[in-house]
């Protein structure tokens, strides 16, 4: 994985975090009742759970990363 | 229905802020003091990595005016008293988080172990295994101690932390903290340059608005 693609994956992981888990709630019953959204969140999920083992995978040439 | 990306303290005007999801115009709606950022959207939302990152800068050009809480993402309602009786019930837990995150940014921070060569292919025999393994141990702990040194030595520059350790073999530490926006350089600074514990990667991301940090559920 280049250093360009692994910078924009990581950002993609840490918005996807904030976004779908964190963040007020201003009505429980409300939030997430539209179709949609939590297919989104379980196919998102999905692709971040395969994008952050190869992040793990991470080399040492790496190092340098700085996102955002 | 009335979508919610943030809230701010009423009495600042956010100009031109970005188009909301589906193209829709973002506009504030206040009641009583706070003033929330929506935008009319179907009922059948896109919701997909553009519709993150729609999100996600509607908040950023809000916290760029004001200070902003901001909103889970998906956060829906029927109609705009529906919208403002959620914001009254929860007036005290707004005004608290608002006034803990005014001034602040937050910073992700990831510790990534890398991977090691040496531990790689198949043991020999049992003994190889069981020295593999003790060895896998104390380099585990090793690790662990490096980098909540590397942690104590970021938090002082941030004001709360919240972290989260162990998310994976790999994924050593996953931390969010909350530093005043002046000391967003520095902290980068410290974040990416170091020095590291042996064998991580650090990856640091932000400033993002305060997501980690105004859990306004807790005082309900």
């Amino acid at each position: 994985m280049d250093e360009i693609q692994a910078r924009r994956e990581v950002t993609l992981l840490e918005l996807v975090d904030r976004l779908l888990d964190k963040g007020v709630v201003l009505s429980g019953d409300i939030t997430l009742s539209v179709a949609g959204v939590d297919l989104v969140n379980v196919s998102l999920r999905a692709l971040l759970a395969s994008t952050e083992t190869a992040m793990s995978l991470g080399s040492p040439q790496q190092r340098q990363i700085e996102p955002r | 229905m009335i979508y919610v990306y943030g809230i701010a303290p009423s009495g600042v005007t956010v100009e031109s802020p970005p188009d909301g999801l589906a193209g829709s115009e973002v506009r504030a709606s206040a009641v009583d003091g706070l003033t929330a950022y929506v935008s009319e959207v179907g009922d059948q939302l896109e919701a997909d990595e553009a519709a993150l990152w729609t999100h996600e800068r509607v908040v950023e050009a809000i916290m760029s005016t004001t200070t902003v809480i901001p909103a889970r993402f998906g956060t829906l309602f029927p109609d705009e008293s529906s919208l403002h009786q959620a914001m009254l019930d929860r007036r005290p837990a707004l005004q608290a988080a608002l006034e803990k995150v005014a001034g602040m940014a937050e910073l992700g921070v990831r510790v990534i172990a890398i991977s090691d060569d040496a531990s790689e292919g198949e043991p020999e025999d049992g003994r190889d295994y069981l020295m593999r393994k003790v060895q896998a141990g104390r380099k585990a702990k090793e690790l662990a101690s490096a980098v909540e040194g590397f942690h104590r030595k970021l938090a002082p520059t941030s004001t709360d932390h919240r972290a989260r350790w162990f998310v994976t073999d790999r994924l050593v530490l996953s931390a969010a903290y909350l530093v005043p926006v002046d000391e967003v350089q520095h902290f980068k600074e410290l974040a990416e340059n170091g020095p590291h514990p042996e064998g991580v990667e650090v990856m640091c991301t932000g400033p993002w608005p305060p997501y980690n940090f105004v859990d306004a559920t807790e005082s309900e």
